[in-house]
């Protein structure tokens, strides 16, 4: 599996996860440890959103370093469920491990996106023949 | 043999692949010199043309020696230097005759032709490279290619014309002239070219060896434009001018005589409330094409004028001002080049250096740089405006 392949993988997760996050919010942030439903609704949109980009553009690296944002935000909510005062921190606690999981493979999927987008980018300065218009072409070999 | 293989949308690799055979004793296999990636291989990169299947070899621009011939091939020999039109045409049919190369009834058989004629009514020619709705015949971009109909298609070049220079007698130059040619231009004509990629830069060139005395050309990047005006077109950059608005400047208030639509079906997303509105519809699956840029040619055309489509358009259009386009009696004209009807002519031209069609080259690769020059060419990064490749 290449990285356009992976990157369209994870759009079609994210747009699972956020469907399910927007319709059965309260369950989901139950299930998380986390008691804030509606943040959990506006993260849900965010993941939809996320998803549609990376499905749309899955040769660019921006809407997977994007995903990258949204995991922080998301290890945040989760971290903030953490303290002893919340009876379910052992669910925040594994579902941050999973978060924590998806962050590594966004990181790793948008990291080769960017080193592709970099090849492409030395491979056009290599390749261009002719910087000026009307230069001549290279004389063939 | 290595070639360039579409694997989904946006998902061009450089694959190895197993070497094309003879499969028929009119074939004939070409080792591929040359070859290029065309703006309408971008419809399928961008997965806008229905028809693909993940292994399928792309490219119909293509050059070569030619290394095998079938039993049946008369005009060609072994170490013939070849371009090769991108169109298949066995040449017999009742459409061959007529000179309609594009139209042949027998290149594209069963079952493709089923999808071709539930989709068009009718089946075209096949193509290479271009969807199993077209053939499904492998493509150009790779170390060889198998050529059906070798004494019909491919034209014999002189040793004194490099591959850049001939190498686009295989479709941009011929589709790009034809485009001109449609316009029907007389001594006085203005006409304007909606797209200034290659084969816009080649209707503009067209327009003017076919004796038009004005050329407009429309688009909005920069090297584009530069391009254009280096050809002694007028240029007007669409996100910065009123295009309606500065032709009827340019014409009295009349309009182009006739207008050449070289965008087709993926016209600028951005360009446009209506562009807006098409691509929004193309997302959900609402509309297959984006015809903006036909919108745009229909209603800057003078009264009785001709409306020339050489952008290729894949399935249906929407909100078209037919109105418009009956009530002031245009003309349309549109095809699929037949591009055996215009290799002699137009080889001629170049050797008589009436035109150098390496003009439009920015970028040679090897085929492994296929991938990147894909993304390179759809992004419009780094000037680029034409990429070969030499394998």
């Amino acid at each position: 599996m290449n990285e356009i392949q992976m990157a369209r993988l994870l759009g079609l997760l994210s747009i699972g996860l956020g469907a399910a996050e927007l319709a059965a919010s309260r369950q989901v942030s139950r299930q998380v440890g986390v008691h804030k439903p509606d943040v959990v609704k506006a993260f849900g949109a965010r993941e939809v959103g996320n998803g549609l980009l990376a499905m749309a553009y899955p040769d660019f690296s921006w809407p997977i370093w994007a995903r990258v944002a949204g995991d922080v935000m998301d290890l945040a909510l989760l971290a903030g469920a953490l303290g002893s005062r919340n009876r379910r921190r052992h669910r925040a606690a594994w579902a941050a491990i999973g978060a924590l999981g998806i962050t590594l493979l966004d990181v790793t999927v948008a990291t080769m996106l960017t080193q592709r987008e970099q090849r492409a980018k030395a491979t056009a300065e290599r390749t261009h023949v002719r910087r000026k218009l009307g230069a001549p072409l290279p004389k063939p070999a | 043999m290595k070639a360039l293989v579409w694997h989904g949308k946006k998902d061009i690799r450089c694959d190895s692949v197993p070497d094309p055979k003879i499969e028929d004793p009119k074939d004939c296999v070409i080792k591929v010199t040359a070859c290029a990636i065309c703006g309408s291989d971008l419809h399928l990169y961008n997965g806008f043309m229905p028809g693909m299947m993940s292994g399928d070899v792309m490219g119909h621009e293509t050059m070569g020696e030619v290394v095998e011939v079938g039993a049946e091939v008369k005009n060609l020999r072994v170490g013939d230097r070849v371009v090769v039109p991108f169109t298949i045409s066995c040449g017999e049919c009742f459409f061959c005759k007529k000179g309609l190369f594009s139209g042949c009834e027998r290149t594209n058989p069963s079952p493709n032709r089923k999808f071709a004629e539930t989709l068009w009514g009718h089946s075209p020619a096949g193509l290479f490279g271009y969807t199993h709705l077209l053939g499904g015949y492998a493509g150009g971009q790779a170390e060889y290619l198998r050529v059906p109909y070798a004494d019909v298609g491919p034209i014999k070049v002189p040793n004194g014309l490099t591959d850049e220079q001939v190498l686009f007698l295989s479709d941009i130059f011929p589709t790009g002239y034809m485009g001109a040619e449609f316009c029907d231009p007389q001594p006085g004509d203005t006409i304007a070219v909606f797209g200034c990629g290659p084969v816009g830069q080649f209707a503009i060139r067209s327009a003017f060896l076919l004796g038009a005395e004005r050329v407009i050309a429309i688009d909005t990047v920069p090297e584009r434009l530069e391009m254009a005006r280096a050809a002694g077109a007028i240029t007007i950059d669409f996100a910065n001018e009123g295009v309606y608005d500065r032709i009827q400047d340019l014409t009295s208030g009349r309009g182009a005589d006739a207008c050449i639509d070289s965008v087709g079906t993926e016209a600028e997303p951005t360009a446009s409330f209506d562009s807006m509105l098409d691509r929004a519809k193309q997302a959900a699956f609402l509309g297959t094409d984006r015809p903006h840029v036909l919108r745009q040619v229909i209603n800057n055309t003078r009264n009785g004028g001709i409306v020339s489509i050489i952008g290729v358009y894949g399935g249906l259009i929407d909100k078209v001002p037919m109105g418009s386009a009956m009530n002031r009696g245009l003309t349309f004209r549109m095809a699929q080049t037949p591009v055996q009807k215009y290799l002699r002519p137009l080889l001629e031209r170049i050797e008589k250096g009436e035109i150098d069609p390496s003009v439009v080259i920015t970028h040679i690769g090897k085929l492994e740089d296929g991938p990147d020059l894909y993304r390179v060419f759809r992004e419009k990064q780094d000037q680029c405006i034409k990429v070969v490749l030499k394998p």
